[in-house]
């Protein structure tokens, strides 16, 4: 029995050794991910928090033939779910909202379309701008547009992290983008 | 290919996701279509603009104190059982690692139950990991209109599935078929039965 303990941690011991690898390896990539599931920092690194946390107590389920962050995705967009199930519903300031101050109401400032839209991208007013709309798209649409145009996922990934067809992947894909269309279309025409 | 049917394929069409008939006649209708082509346009400015969003960066401690809470959590024991078995078995081919897997399960359960040996339902409630297991891969079946058939009689056929980016495998057993696009519109350029 005393082996047998003395094993058990041996594995444990190398499991957390391990662990902690993927940790300073994955996290400010799966940070990436949540901030831009969730929309603002300190959601973005609960929810990543909570991912590693979960993928580290079924670390002995993870099937190595399976890259690990998209492991860890499938893990977090499940986690995300039951925090949208459980929460409830927060406030997403549109595009069009004026932007309250104290000298009263002003428009939301839009960046200047010099060099074209592709340059606008790199500025920081844009980003903003993406993320309230991608903030906009129900979840799922969220989280495939997030895992294929922001991550780079193959559909065949996005569907084994997502749990659904590759068919359904190419419908909220599609559908995901032409949202995002519309609501940025003032800087994008 | 109709206007809307290509609308509904454009998304799948700039990532490279569709199989090598479907891709083509997209191709043919963007050629020939400005409205389409113009949606094409406008979809794949989206995805670059998204692809090129900088990657946020999370706080200097994040890494800490993700690991400082590993401590806390508590691995559910069986979790910890199959871990140990995984790491016993390992060495061994799928098949022996399987059969170890079940023998192992099956002598846990009998210690656990005093020696019952009516395993059934207990057995197949016990979660085992898919990393002793094989895992088999079907492509998604598709549906493409009618090809005229090679010169040497074999029929056309009207269902397959995307089996790589610029082939597809018919699901009758006449061997798989490649096309290409020429001049004179698809042509077969590989059969091999």
């Amino acid at each position: 029995m005393e082996l047998s303990k003395t094993a058990a941690l041996a594995y444990q011991n190398e499991d957390r050794k391990a662990f902690d690898d993927l940790v300073h390896r994955y996290h400010k990539q799966a940070y990436n991910v949540a901030y831009r599931m969730t929309g603002n920092h300190a959601d973005a690194e609960d929810l990543t928090q909570d991912t590693f946390l979960k993928a580290y107590r079924f670390f002995a389920n993870y099937n190595r033939s399976m890259p690990f962050d998209n492991w860890l995705y499938r893990i977090m967009s499940n986690i995300f779910v039951d925090w949208l199930r459980r929460r409830p519903k927060a406030h997403i300031r549109s595009l069009d909202e004026p932007v309250r101050r104290e000298e009263g109401e002003i428009t939301l400032d839009v960046a200047d379309a010099g060099d074209g839209p592709e340059a606008l991208a790199l500025s920081s007013e844009l980003d903003a701008e993406m993320q309230t709309a991608l903030n906009t798209l129900p979840e799922d649409f969220r989280l495939t547009v997030v895992l294929s145009d922001i991550e780079g996922l193959s559909y065949e990934e996005v569907s084994e992290v997502m749990g659904c067809s590759i068919g359904t992947v190419r419908s909220r894909l599609h559908r995901g983008r032409k949202l995002l269309r519309e609501k940025l279309k003032r800087y994008f025409e | 290919m109709n206007c809307q049917k290509v609308q509904n394929l454009i998304s799948a069409y700039l990532d490279g996701e569709l199989a090598g008939h479907e891709m083509l006649l997209v191709r043919y209708h963007l050629s020939g279509c400005g409205e389409c082509s113009g949606e094409y346009e406008s979809l794949l400015t989206i995805r670059r603009a998204f692809g090129k969003l900088r990657p946020k960066r999370p706080s200097d401690d994040l890494a800490a104190r993700i690991c400082g809470q590993l401590s806390h959590v508590r691995v559910p024991v069986h979790v910890q059982f199959l871990a140990s078995l995984r790491r016993c078995v390992h060495p061994f081919p799928a098949g022996i690692r399987v059969g170890a897997v079940g023998v192992a399960v099956f002598a846990a359960l009998l210690l656990i139950r005093g020696g019952d040996v009516s395993v059934g339902p207990r057995f197949a409630s016990i979660p085992v990991s898919s990393a002793a297991l094989e895992m088999l891969v079907e492509a998604e079946p598709i549906h493409i209109v009618p090809i005229p058939a090679p010169d040497d009689g074999v029929p056309g056929v009207t269902a397959g599935y995307a089996a790589g980016p610029n082939y597809w495998r018919p699901t009758s057993p006449h061997g798989q078929f490649t096309y290409v696009s020429s001049p004179g519109g698809l042509t077969l350029a590989d059969h091999t039965r």
